[in-house]
């Protein structure tokens, strides 16, 4: 019976230590506003939405008649970087400054005034300039925002948040129970603490193991497009360490798991013949 | 004795082993069982965005004595040129009416159809120089052709308009004639943001 019970606790020790695993990654990774934004600074995120609004915005200069220079300092990769952290740390803490394009607005209009200081403009083109300038403010704010849902995503967030840090905590406990109760029930033979201890790990392991190897099969992660390159870039870069964690706590898990049974049942063994040696030579 | 150890050692470390990998064999099973639908619908909602860079050789686009096009050409490339001698016009024509394509030469809207296939056809294209900054030149009869890696179309001018830039009704899709409409922005020396567009209407004569 006790043997059975042992069987149990081991199995359900190795769901807790997966569980608590993936828990643990999560929590350390696209939950954490810190790993976020270097991660974003890392792949050079804010640089290519740089590129991506310039790109954006030329493509309204050309139909413009306006000249090319009045989109020179509008918008600035440190100005991105700074409305992008708002975005971030409206998702992670739900406050953070409005990203209206105000600034750009403000920039573009004077750099017009000055390239068409000697020109005299009638009500129809300045009717014309003006939605011109919030044709332009508009792309940057939708090139930025994305989907312009951060505060939807925030409420999600701290849904999320709070039921990863649940699920942590009584993980834990779960698995400080099956630990006590493996050690309760196995007192009188140590080895096979560490022997059923050992199999979880070495469970957990496989598993970790195949599940990075099946998402690899199935999902081309460095294929993985969204919105545009500065995101999909980003993502990539996530999910492939995320799948990289899984594959070394796999590994390390594995190898833990087989050096203890090895180790255990070696002592066990050496331990047993040599009582059985001591006694024979005893008789 | 030591080799008996040795033996014992690794016929419990081996059962060990294979009970664990049980474990992980019934845990992979159980979740399976209940969530194997949602992990498949996972995986296909996330490949949907693993999109592989790979360009596959395309088979040529050609068209029948009956005008029906075999493998027409992908949206966003550039599949023949488009000449106009009055306004010394010669550009690249693309399938396409994206911004970034009409920043090179001309866009095909994918609303309409393609040169021969016997439907209008709708291209646009900037007003800047070197593009159709000369748009106002133009004069009925004059020729556009269109040279596609399929065939060479010649259309000849018989109507010029200025549209407002929501009066799509001015550029209805035909099925049944091949007339062209050749669109830019209006007035040709505008600032700021047009919201006239200047149309050349054009019929097939070759």
């Amino acid at each position: 019976m006790k043997q059975v019970i042992r069987y149990i606790l081991s199995a359900v020790l190795a769901m807790a230590l997966i569980i608590l695993i993936f828990v643990s990654i999560i929590s350390s990774t696209i939950l954490n506003e810190k790993y976020v934004l270097s991660k974003l600074d890392e792949t050079g995120y804010y640089a290519n939405i740089y590129k991506d609004v310039q790109s954006n915005f030329e493509n309204y200069i050309y139909q413009s008649g306006l000249d090319e220079s009045v989109l020179e300092n509008i918008v600035s990769e440190e100005k991105i970087k700074e409305d992008t952290k708002s975005i971030i740390s409206h998702i992670y803490n739900g406050v953070g400054e409005e990203i209206t394009g105000d600034e750009i607005k403000e920039k573009l209009n004077s750099n017009i005034d000055e390239s068409l200081k000697n020109v005299k403009l009638n009500s129809s083109q300045k009717t014309a300039i003006e939605t011109f300038v919030n044709t332009i403010t508009k792309e940057y704010t939708n090139t930025i925002l994305h989907f312009g849902i951060e505060k939807d995503v925030n409420s999600i967030y701290h849904k999320i948040f709070s039921f990863v840090e649940l699920v942590k905590k009584a993980i834990l406990v779960l698995v400080a129970v099956c630990a006590i109760m493996l050690v309760l029930i196995t007192l009188k033979r140590v080895y096979r603490i560490f022997t059923f201890s050992a199999m979880s790990c070495l469970a957990t392991g496989t598993f970790l193991i195949v599940v990075n190897l099946f998402t690899n099969a199935k999902i081309n992660v460095q294929a993985i497009s969204i919105l545009n390159d500065a995101m999909s870039g980003t993502l990539r870069n996530i999910v492939s360490e995320i799948l990289q964690s899984i594959m070394n706590y796999g590994i390390v898990l594995l190898v833990v798991g087989i050096i203890t049974i090895i180790l255990a049942n070696l002592l066990h063994n050496i331990k047993k013949y040599k009582k059985a040696y001591k006694h024979s030579e005893e008789e | 004795m030591r080799k008996k150890v040795f033996e014992k050692t690794i016929k419990a470390t081996i059962i060990n082993i294979i009970v664990a990998l049980c474990f992980t064999g019934a845990i992979l099973l159980s979740i399976y069982l209940f969530l194997g639908a949602e992990i498949d619908e996972a995986v296909v909602t996330v490949s949907r965005y693993a999109i592989t860079k790979e360009k596959k050789e395309l088979p040529p686009t050609t068209i029948s004595e009956d005008n029906v096009i075999e493998n027409y050409p992908e949206y966003g490339t550039q599949y023949g040129t488009i000449e106009i001698p009055r306004i010394d016009v010669n550009l690249p024509l693309y399938y396409g009416d994206e911004l970034n394509l009409l920043k090179t030469g001309i866009g095909q809207s994918p609303l309409g159809y393609f040169p021969g296939e016997g439907g209008s056809i709708i291209l646009m294209g900037h007003n800047f120089v070197n593009m159709f900054r000369r748009f106002s030149e133009l004069q009925k009869n004059d020729t556009i052709t269109l040279k596609t890696t399929y065939g060479e179309y010649t259309y000849k001018i018989y109507d010029m308009q200025i549209v407002k830039e929501t009066e799509t009704d001015k550029l209805p899709i035909q099925d049944d004639k091949e007339i062209l409409m050749v669109y830019t922005c209006y007035p040709f020396n505008n600032i700021g943001y047009a919201t006239q567009r200047y149309v050349v209407y054009a019929e097939l004569v070759k």
